[in-house]
């Protein structure tokens, strides 16, 4: 089984898409159900691949794939894990099984829905499994559909307007990828054996071609490659002034997408960055890391600025992701061990509290049917339950001691500021307006006394609660235990580190 | 002195003979007894035919023919030539002829009590043998011959619902504008004989060494044959007419009329050189450029998919363009402009037809506000018709990604990355009335139900699968199309 492991993680969501698909109209249940087995067993798959298969003390890609696919143009089906993807493809088989459970009171096109959830389950899986550009980059547009679908159809009032600008600011920025990769390839093909869009290959090629590089409209190549490849992520995190997509789509999406958005989407692009944009392109980056680092800090500042003005709980959330996406930024553009352990750190806790954070605001929104903080408060009289799920999302949000946000925080804030340390002050800012937003933000829901309209709310139920708990307990579990995943991760992180680290000496000498 | 026919001979004559058998077996059959399942099962059986003795080609990817010397294949002295990959778009234009056939069958065959059957089964096989002959014209006899052959069949299928304004101005329009199109052709070839002395494509190198008058034959000929393939400023009857014409010829006008006069522009295009890649570089994205401004406008489903079709023909010129940058690209440029043209095909059917069946459910109109919601409604049209906008837009996992992939790939290859980026920012564009179409399908509510129930239509329904599957089934695999 193990030699077609990261296929059945990756398609198998899609065998559930059909399967959904052909069951008779008006079976919901039986849809929701089969939708759950088939994420249930990407989970399984994934968690034994996590726990089980992985072997920490090798380097190089494990569970290799690789077969021939459209031999005219040398692309290739070619899959492998690494310390790197492992944890987000966990994350993301978890992430997508929980969305099907918060999905169970969808009540409009259920056949379509869950089919689109699992179809988008196939390209997130994909991203991180693939190793080929070309598949990468088809995996990549696959997600981009049924997202769109999925906020134009179930979203809010502003749904139209809202999935169609997540749309085009997304196509943009892989057109720009798209370009990028066939000059990548042709380029691959002045070395070695020919043209390939083997992106391990491709790595090991870019040393040669920062040495001898052409000019292309007055640009290095290497230059324009790493901004045409940094625009096309950067939409996806989203790095200012690229994030306006954001909050628009977060606000009008409904709740179990709102999770998956922020849980995972926006690690796509991170990851993207580590595995593709940095490597291939490795002197511009270096050169381009003080630029990044200042935009990390923007992000982390900006967001959390913004978001302290929200009065939509939902937006507050949205921003905070763009918040606390900053410090991926930051980490990496220091290039500090420390840094691209936090920042790759942050990547996955990041997922666990922000999935958590908008959950809980589902919650709230299912029963109220709005989101205005000045119109809440007191439910923890009615709610204790909720009130004790909601403090540990919240708390992992805004990095206290003991959680996991502020691990893979205090990691990257430790690794940048061995290069960036005015950034790093700086970026503190925004920790404190993070616990300003969040905690002001809880107050108004919980505290102060109950509108007599919202006496009769009822504490959380099973199935939400049955939402809840993996994501709490991951946030205090990492926080206590990051090992857990930063052992997973450090020979990826430490290898790629090495590759790059002279470039970035080139540039200090 | 022509000899005794030669294999080859037969070989690009046999689909040719199908139909033409085809026809005058329905017409003979029709004298004595008239009845609608004979015209269509004869009509099948001639399709059919014609593709089976096509398929031997279409299937020789890399090895000769028994018999036959060589690839492609050159027949009747040179006046016909087809390549294997050429062969596999004669099969995509008898299949656009099947399916039209196929959603014919409840309703143009119903007309006015089946009172223009005859012709509409009889057109409908001479039309594909005109784009069979047209695609693998390699002199000007042929050229012209093909393109006439294919022509005016489409301008009396245009008009068939001649009770209704819309398709009688469609088929009035594309036969003016094309007679005058088919002028400048036969026109340009007379200039060229004359200027050169030739009539096979040595006459456009010769021409383009030769004196004014042989150059401006040359611009006469490219100028009937743009008109054709809807190139601008050659592409103002595109949405009239594929909008006034009844939605299954529509579809057989964008898949097959397109594929032909693509590959015989191929055949006939300049070597490179003295006209460089500029000129066709900068008609291509004039044509994206003004099909896009066009389409954004749009609030008719059928007009919107006309303009994608002239944006599609203007994507094509690129290809072009890089033949022109790479002169030794021949093989590969043709080779992705056969997999594009069978991949545009595919997806304009799949979308034309599965319009077709939302507007009998939105009473015959395909404006946006009666089509409403009609996705949700009906899931496995609406589907199919949102299967085809993404693959006509180009996403991943369909065969038109792959097709303009391949196309972009050539003109990167062949040294003008900057035309390809002005060429994918064009393209870009053009999701903005991709979506739209999706938006009105899916997130608009459903407008009322208004006119008759339509008639269940099984033979459309099950048909449209193919080409639907085939969509996807490219996207994924395309190694076999591809590498002909």
């Amino acid at each position: 089984m193990s030699d077609y492991l990261l296929t059945l993680i990756t398609f198998l969501p899609l065998v559930g898409s059909v399967a959904v698909l052909l069951l008779p109209k008006g079976a919901d249940n039986a849809v929701r159900w089969t939708a759950a087995v088939f994420t249930g067993a990407a989970l399984a798959l994934s968690t034994w691949l996590y726990f089980v298969g992985f072997d920490d003390g090798a380097t190089g890609m494990q569970f290799v794939e690789q077969r021939s696919w459209i031999p005219a143009f040398n692309i290739e089906y070619f899959l492998g894990v690494d310390g790197i993807s492992l944890p987000l493809i966990w994350l993301s088989a978890l992430i997508h099984f929980v969305a099907v459970f918060a999905s169970w009171g969808i009540r409009k096109s259920v056949k379509g829905y869950f089919a689109l959830l699992l179809l988008l389950e196939v390209g997130v899986n994909g991203v991180f499994c693939a190793l080929d550009f070309f598949l990468f980059y088809v995996f990549w547009e696959i997600m981009l559909l049924p997202m769109y679908f999925l906020i134009g159809i179930w979203g809010g009032p502003r749904r139209e307007y809202a999935a169609i600008k997540f749309f085009l600011y997304t196509l943009a920025g892989s057109v720009l990828m798209l370009v990028a990769m066939v000059a990548l390839y042709l380029m691959s093909g002045n070395y070695g054996d020919g043209a390939t869009f083997n992106i391990l290959t491709m790595h090991e090629l870019a040393g040669q071609w920062v040495a001898d590089q052409g000019t292309f409209l007055g640009m290095r190549f290497t230059t324009w490659i790493f901004w045409f490849l940094f625009v096309g992520f950067a939409v996806k995190i989203p790095v200012f002034p690229f994030h306006t997509w954001l909050p628009d789509a977060h606000v009008e999406a409904p709740t179990p997408i709102s999770v998956i958005l922020a849980g995972i989407l926006l690690k796509l692009g991170s990851y993207g960055m580590l595995r593709i944009n940095f490597p291939l392109a490795p002197d511009a980056f270096a050169q381009a890391a003080d630029f990044l680092a200042i935009l990390g800090t923007i992000n982390i500042v900006y967001g959390a600025y913004v978001a302290m003005g929200q009065t939509d709980f939902k937006r507050v959330v949205a921003y905070s992701s763009v918040s606390h996406m900053g410090y991926f930024l930051l980490g990496s553009a220091a290039w500090t061990i420390e840094g691209i352990n936090g920042a790759s750190l942050q990547l996955f806790t990041h997922g666990t509290s922000s999935a958590m954070l908008f959950l809980i605001v589902g919650v709230v929104y299912d029963r109220a049917h709005h989101r205005n903080l000045n119109d809440f408060g007191g439910l923890a009289q009615r709610m204790p339950f909720y009130l004790g799920l909601s403090t540990i999302g919240i708390f992992a949000g805004l990095g206290l001691p003991g959680m996991s946000g502020f691990i893979s925080e205090a990691l990257t804030l430790l690794g940048a500021y061995q290069v960036y340390p005015v950034l790093v002050i700086i970026s503190t800012l925004g920790i404190l307006m993070t616990a300003a937003f969040l905690l002001y933000a809880l107050q108004r829901v919980f505290l102060g006394p109950l509108p007599e309209k919202y006496s009769g709310f009822q504490d959380i139920n099973g199935r939400e609660a049955f939402c809840m708990i993996p994501f709490a307990a991951l946030c205090i579990l990492v926080g206590v235990l990051p090992s857990l995943v930063l052992d997973k991760m450090a020979l990826a992180i430490e290898a790629l580190q090495n590759d790059l680290a002279p470039f970035f000496q080139a540039v200090a000498g | 002195m022509p000899g005794p026919l030669t294999p080859s001979d037969w070989l690009l004559a046999a689909p040719l003979l199908w139909l033409a058998g085809g026809v005058v077996a329905i017409l003979v059959l029709d004298a004595f007894r008239p009845a609608a399942r004979h015209e269509a099962g004869l009509a099948f059986l001639a399709l059919l035919g014609a593709a089976w003795s096509l398929w031997p080609l279409a299937e020789a990817a890399g090895e000769p023919l028994e018999g036959i010397p060589g690839l492609p294949v050159r027949a009747f002295s040179g006046m016909l030539e087809a390549s294997p990959g050429n062969a596999v778009v004669g099969l995509l234009c008898l299949g656009a002829a099947a399916l039209a056939g196929i959603l014919s069958l409840r309703s143009l065959c119903r007309l006015e009590s089946g009172r223009h059957r005859t012709a509409l089964w009889t057109l409908l096989l001479v039309a594909p043998a005109g784009m069979l002959v047209t695609l693998a014209s390699s002199h000007f006899a042929t050229l012209f011959l093909g393109i006439e052959t294919l022509s005016l069949p489409l301008y009396v299928l245009s008009a068939l619902r001649r009770t209704e304004e819309g398709s009688v101005e469609a088929g009035l329009k594309y036969f003016l504008l094309g007679a005058f199109a088919s002028g400048f052709l036969v026109f340009g070839m007379a200039l060229l004989y004359a200027g050169t002395g030739r009539m096979d494509p040595g006459a456009v190198t010769a021409a383009l060494e030769g004196g004014a008058l042989a150059r401006a034959g040359l611009g006469f000929l490219y100028a009937g044959l743009l008109f054709k393939l809807a190139i601008a400023p050659f592409h103002l009857w595109v949405a009239d007419v594929y909008q006034g014409a009844p939605t299954p010829i529509t579809a057989l006008m964008a898949a097959g009329t397109k594929a032909a006069a693509a590959l015989a522009l191929l055949h006939w295009a300049p070597p490179a050189g003295p006209l460089g890649s500029g000129a066709w570089a900068l008609l291509a994205c004039a044509t994206l450029a003004l099909a896009n401004l066009t389409a954004l406008n749009q609030e008719n489903l059928k007009r919107i998919l006309a303009l994608s079709g002239v944006a599609h023909a203007g994507l094509l010129l690129f290809a072009l363009a890089a033949l022109q940058a790479a002169p030794g690209s021949g093989a590969s440029v043709e080779a992705a402009v056969n997999f594009y043209l069978v991949a545009y095909g595919v997806s304009a059917l799949a979308a034309f037809g599965a319009l077709e069946l939302l507007e009998r459910r939105a009473g015959g109109h395909a404006e946006a506000s009666a089509l409403r919601g009609l996705g949700r409604r009906f899931p496995v049209a609406g589907g199919i018709l949102a299967l085809a906008v993404l693959s006509l837009a180009g996403i991943p996992g369909t065969a038109g990604f792959l097709g303009k992939y391949f196309v972009f790939a050539e003109l990167v290859r062949s040294g003008e990355v900057g035309v390809a980026l002005l060429g994918i920012l064009l393209t870009l564009w053009s999701f903005a009335y991709y979506l739209r179409i999706l938006v009105v399908l899916y997130m608009k509510d459903a407008a009322p139900a208004g006119g008759p129930p339509a008639v269940q239509d099984t033979p459309a329904a099950v048909a449209l699968w193919v080409p639907a599957v085939l969509v996807v089934l490219l996207g994924v695999w395309p190694a076999p199309a591809h590498l002909l």
